[in-house]
């Protein structure tokens, strides 16, 4: 489809190239002094207004059309010399028109081959809110952000939140969280969801803005799994791995033994203390230190 | 698919531009009519081909089609059809894909409109263009392809730049294209000339439609850029003498000498070489324009999509066209025949007078726009020029300019009568005195409104002497009335055109003279419920409201109410939005015209205590510029719809015509003497000096971009301090009994550098939050940039003074050198004196919380 589309507009426009090469009667145009008198003659023709008009003197005028006339001998003189040229041979045409035939849409493929990606299909927004789940899921969620404008709940924002989150929107998802913050849910789960999300926002690195939401979560509930875990995070990328360990051990040890995530966790302890050079069981597990207030 | 075949479209025109490039011009060498008739069909294809392209772009911006990475960039589904639409044109990309439509639009128009050129000129026309649009259309591809396509498609778009989100900047630049790409309609002619080596008063009359109508559009695109930059950057002005203004000056500037020289050329078959030359230099000095603007060389605040490697190839295009066509300048040039000769006063002295002091003024606004590179490029510092060099040395050259230009019409061609066009000019001599005491009584005696005067007076003598010219001609008061009637019918539409656009100008000169000697602006904090008076007018501030919602923007309007005497003038209601996608801050002004005087209102930053700066304007006489600017495009518009630029094609099979047809030849005996007689080395070289010019200016910005890519950025500004130490500065305190401050002082201690000045809007909102840092135990410092110390001090008396230093930057030079764009910006420099973060803008409770003090206290340990 796509080539053939591409195929007819360059067979179009190339043989509108070649039409006046290949075309066997060649009209003779008219010389290029033809076309100077034409000028020229407009020219004598204001002179005649403007002495109409008396803007001219009878003597200006004269030295005026004098000139003219001059300009038209030239003008003539220049022809006869260049009338000498010769004509093109339709030999000659006919390799030019086949050189243009060959190299145009030639080039114009190997460009495209290299440039164009034949493989994407237009994609409309309107088009992709037909079929596109995400593009779905992300226009409904600009439609309950609009909403909460006007009448904001923090549990909304909440779930405006986790949609951006699946939507790996987590920009907008750390706004959406801080308002459900700012709007009185103030819970630890809240506070480190809105720490993870800024975590992911910052690709990875736990950032003071992060910390500051981890520490809110552990004022409300000091055994908060996943800001402790981020504690232990931020400690390892600061180049403390024992601290880290030491947090993450803490951790470790309060777990149910069928927590989701522990066994990240333990993979986790056993790679930075691999890092460390030490050997994990010899860590004290010690729990985070929060900053005062 | 439609995407795709834009692409498609956009690839086969480059390869039909080499067609169109290659094959007429060998036709005309050769003198083969076929070879040259390809280029009417090639122009029809090359335009249909890229409005295809340009269409297809279209349509993605459109439907919003995530999939192609230029959309992505620059939409997003929240924003208004409008701005969909022009939003094509307001990234990279799509501007150049609009510069080439519109000059393959003028290839076409040669090509359907051309039917009175000789074929060899147009083919030789039509190739030049060609070879134009073939390296725009590989600049295009190879270096910002507007059809990159991304997988998978992202569920929306990055949006516009809010500055770009409005009705004058979605306009202005496609009549600036239409401008600057029109110029190389002429540019194609005198190359074409060139290589032809022909010359001559047909030519002139051939070429000079396509200026003008360049010409009127440039001159509209210009305005029209001032007019957004005067209603959306809030700063009250309209021209500020930034780079990417300049580079659209300085075409118009060599544009108009061409559009003036080109008359005495097609008159009198003479100033042959100079036409050529301008002509080249006006394309040159779009091309030049479109370079400082895209590689950043120079930034402005016009200009949002800079990359130094696109400027590599700018230049390379510039190289190959400048230098190409200078070089056959220096080559053919000193073959051209002068034709008719002329006394230095006469219509042609008057038009090469000015035609001298407009490229002079050309070239000044060049020096200063090159002049901060080239110093740089010397190693001597770093600097930049101002809007007082351009007023300096401007002034002086358009006084003149305009002086001669109300004589010139009453000269005639040849020898003119100088008194006696004087005497001709008694009335305009009245009315200019009437004028300059008028002003000065109204106004009173002060070196403002001496200025003023003066202004007026030149305004007045070009208006009037403008209109005596008109009446001169068509005989009102000394013909009967039928007759007067009569003579103005058949006057030449061109003759009205010249006076119309000659009054425009002398509207536009009252404009900026008003404006300039009688802007009064008033910046406080206002408190709902306040008023203030601003040169006679009362302004009260009854309220704001915090929750407008935009399309895609909320905003906070204020809402003004002004009187004078007591009698309700107008209700203003300026703006802060704050758009969502980019989320970025935008005011909007209120103005309230009377046609003679803007009343200017901008609503700023909240102080935190419930009051709100705010910043008035009185700008006398500003809409003038911008409506004597229409009157100009309106005049060239007239002068193109004249009957002479629609002369037809001869005749087929006409050849034995010509010169029969004419009365016999008089003898040619007076008159003629080809001003060419100089033989030698000499004149050779002269058409040289172009050339090497050019040549050392192409050595600097070769320089230039080699710094730029290497991080150290445009504007002579090196940005990127972060990690740096901070510069070595010395600057005496402000006040007296304190001390100054220099680079050592900053060490041993964690400090933060607070750059702020009494006039900058943002740090008075600053001002409050700046106590948090020295209680969290940060040294604080204050550099008072570009102030004058009076209002400093002032200042400091009536806000706080929260700095343990202050010290005085009066020129800036000490700012340069760390860096800043604007007042406020802040630096916190660590113990070892080394810059460890900046703030642009005003800092806030929230940034001073969570950025600067975490990062103080890590600095200290």
């Amino acid at each position: 489809m796509y080539w053939l589309v591409f195929a007819l507009l360059t067979i179009i426009c190339v043989s509108a190239l070649l039409y006046p090469l290949l075309r066997r009667s060649q009209s003779t145009a008219a010389s290029r002094a033809d076309y100077d008198n034409v000028v020229y003659r407009s020219q004598l023709t204001e002179v005649a207004h403007e002495v109409e008009r008396g803007v001219l003197t009878q003597a200006q005028a004269h030295a005026a059309r004098t000139e003219i006339h001059r300009r038209m001998l030239a003008a003539t003189a220049v022809e006869r010399k260049a009338a000498a040229s010769p004509k093109g041979s339709r030999h000659a045409r006919i390799t030019a028109a086949v050189v243009i035939a060959v190299l145009v849409p030639l080039g114009s493929g190997l460009l495209y081959a290299a440039l164009g990606s034949p493989d994407l299909p237009d994609q409309p927004y309107a088009e992709r809110l037909k079929h596109d789940p995400n593009v779905m899921i992300a226009a409904a969620a600009h439609r309950l952000a609009t909403d909460l404008e006007s009448k904001p709940v923090a549990a909304g924002y909440q779930r405006l939140a986790e949609i951006y989150f699946y939507l790996r929107e987590y920009d907008r998802s750390a706004l959406a969280y801080q308002r459900a913050v700012d709007l009185g849910d103030g819970s630890a789960e809240m506070w480190s969801q809105l720490g993870e999300t800024i975590v992911l926002a910052n690709g990875g690195a736990v950032v003071p803005s992060a910390m500051s939401a981890f520490t809110h979560a552990l004022d409300v509930d000091v055994r908060e799994p996943r800001a402790r875990y981020y504690f232990g995070l931020a400690a390892a990328q600061a180049h403390k791995l024992r601290r880290a360990v030491a947090i993450w051990r803490d951790l470790e040890k309060d777990s149910a033994a069928d927590a989701p995530w522990l066994p990240v966790l333990k993979q986790h302890i056993a790679a930075y203390a691999k890092r460390g050079g030490f050997d994990p069981a010899t860590i004290t597990p010690e729990p985070p230190v929060l900053p005062k207030p | 698919m439609i995407v795709e075949t834009g692409l498609f479209a956009l690839i086969l025109a480059l390869f039909i531009a080499a067609v169109q490039a290659v094959v007429p011009l060998i036709g005309a060498a050769r003198g083969d009519s076929a070879w040259m008739n390809v280029d009417r069909p090639a122009a029809l294809v090359l335009f249909a081909l890229i409005t295809m392209s340009f269409g297809a772009l279209m349509w993605a911006h459109v439907t919003s089609d995530f999939s192609v990475l230029n959309v992505v960039q620059n939409s997003n589904t929240d924003k208004p059809l409008l701005y969909k639409i022009t939003g094509v044109w307001g990234s990279h990309e799509g501007s150049m894909m609009l510069w080439t439509f519109i000059l393959t639009f003028y290839g076409m128009a040669v090509a359907a409109f051309g039917g009175n050129l000789p074929p060899g000129l147009r083919a030789r026309v039509l190739s030049v263009q060609a070879m134009i649009a073939f390296g725009f259309i590989l600049f295009i591809l190879l270096t910002s392809n507007p059809f990159a396509r991304v997988y998978p498609a992202p569920l929306n778009g990055d949006g516009l730049n809010p500055l770009l989100q409005d009705p004058g900047l979605a306009f202005h630049p496609p009549f600036l294209y239409l401008g600057y790409v029109g110029f190389s309609m002429a540019f194609s002619f005198a190359i074409a000339a060139l290589i032809e080596g022909r010359v001559d008063a047909a030519w002139a009359r051939w070429v000079r439609p396509w200026t003008l109508v360049a010409w009127c559009a440039l001159t509209l695109g210009v305005a029209m850029g001032s007019w957004w930059s005067y209603y959306t950057l809030g700063w009250g002005g309209y021209w500020a003498w930034d780079p990417v203004e300049n580079a659209s000056l300085m075409p118009w500037l060599a544009g108009t000498a061409l559009l003036h020289s080109a008359i005495v050329a097609e008159k009198r078959d003479t100033l042959k070489a100079w036409t050529i030359f301008l002509a080249i230099i006006t394309f040159s000095l779009s091309l030049l324009g479109t370079f400082l603007v895209r590689s950043g060389v120079l930034t402005s605040v016009h200009s949002f999509a800079v990359d130094p490697q696109r400027g590599v190839f700018i230049l390379l295009l510039l190289l190959l066209f400048t230098g190409a066509s200078l070089f056959l300048f220096a080559l053919r040039a000193p073959a051209l025949k002068g034709g008719g000769l002329f006394a230095p006063i006469s219509r042609e002295g008057g038009l090469l007078f000015n035609n001298i002091l407009l490229s002079t003024a050309a070239a000044t606004v060049l020096l200063g726009t090159l002049y901060p590179l080239f110093v740089d490029a010397l190693g001597l510092g770093k600097i930049s020029v101002g809007p007082p060099y351009f007023n300096m040395v401007l002034v002086p050259l358009m006084v003149p300019m305009i002086l001669v230009m109300a004589i010139g019409p009453f000269l005639s061609w040849r020898r003119g009568d100088f008194m006696g066009a004087l005497a001709r000019l008694k009335i305009a001599f009245v009315v200019t005195a009437v004028t300059i005491v008028a002003t000065l009584l109204i106004a009173g005696a002060s070196a403002r409104s001496v200025w003023a005067s003066l202004g007026f007076g030149l305004a007045a003598w070009l208006f009037c002497a403008s209109l005596i010219e008109w009446t001169g001609r068509i005989g009102l008061f000394r013909r009967s009335l039928a007759d007067v009637f009569q003579r103005a019918r058949h006057l030449p539409r061109s003759a009205y055109g010249m006076t119309i656009a000659h009054m425009g100008l002398a509207i536009v000169l009252a404009g900026i003279t008003g404006s300039l000697a009688w802007k009064t602006e008033k910046l406080q904090v206002m408190y709902p419920g306040d008023s203030v008076a601003v040169a006679g007018y009362q302004i009260k501030f009854t309220g704001v409201d915090n929750h407008v919602k935009g399309p895609n923007y909320t905003a906070s309007r204020a809402t003004f109410i002004a009187s004078r005497d007591g009698q309700f003038v107008a209700k203003m209601q300026p703006e802060r939005r704050v758009y969502t996608n980019p989320p970025q801050d935008k005011s909007t002004v209120a103005i309230h015209t009377n046609f003679v005087t803007d009343l200017y209102a901008v609503f700023g930053e909240p102080d935190g205590k419930g009051g709100f700066v705010t910043h008035f304007f009185l700008n006398p006489l500003v809409p003038w510029i911008f409506f004597g600017a229409v009157v100009m495009v309106f005049g060239g518009m007239v002068s193109l719809s004249d009957r002479r630029h629609r002369v037809g094609a001869p005749l087929r099979k006409t050849r034995a015509t010509p010169v029969a047809s004419a009365p016999a030849m008089p003898a040619p005996a007076t008159v003629v003497v080809a001003n060419g007689e100089r033989k030698g080395l000499l004149r050779g070289w002269v058409y040289l000096v172009p050339l090497l010019g050019f040549i050392v200016l192409v050595g600097f910005f070769i320089h230039r971009l080699q710094l730029t890519s290497e991080g150290d950025t445009p504007n002579l500004i090196p940005s990127v301090m972060i990690g740096k130490p901070a510069p070595t500065f010395n600057l005496p305190p402000l006040l007296a009994d304190r001390p100054g401050l220099k680079t050592a002082d900053l060490k041993g201690k964690v400090t933060l550098v607070d750059f702020f000045a009494s006039w900058c809007v943002p740090c008075r909102a600053e001002h409050p939050v700046l106590p948090l840092v020295t209680q969290a135990g940060i040294r604080l410092v204050g550099i008072n940039y570009k102030d004058k110390p009076a209002d400093a001090k002032a200042w400091l008396a009536e806000l706080g003074d929260p700095y343990q230093a202050v010290a005085v930057d009066a020129h800036g030079r000490t700012g340069i050198n760390f860096g800043v764009y604007g007042v406020p910006e802040s630096y916190l420099v660590d113990r070892n004196g080394v810059i460890r973060f900046k703030q642009t803008g005003p800092l806030t409770p929230e940034i001073i919380r969570s950025k600067l003090i975490p990062m103080a206290e890590k600095l200290e340990q």
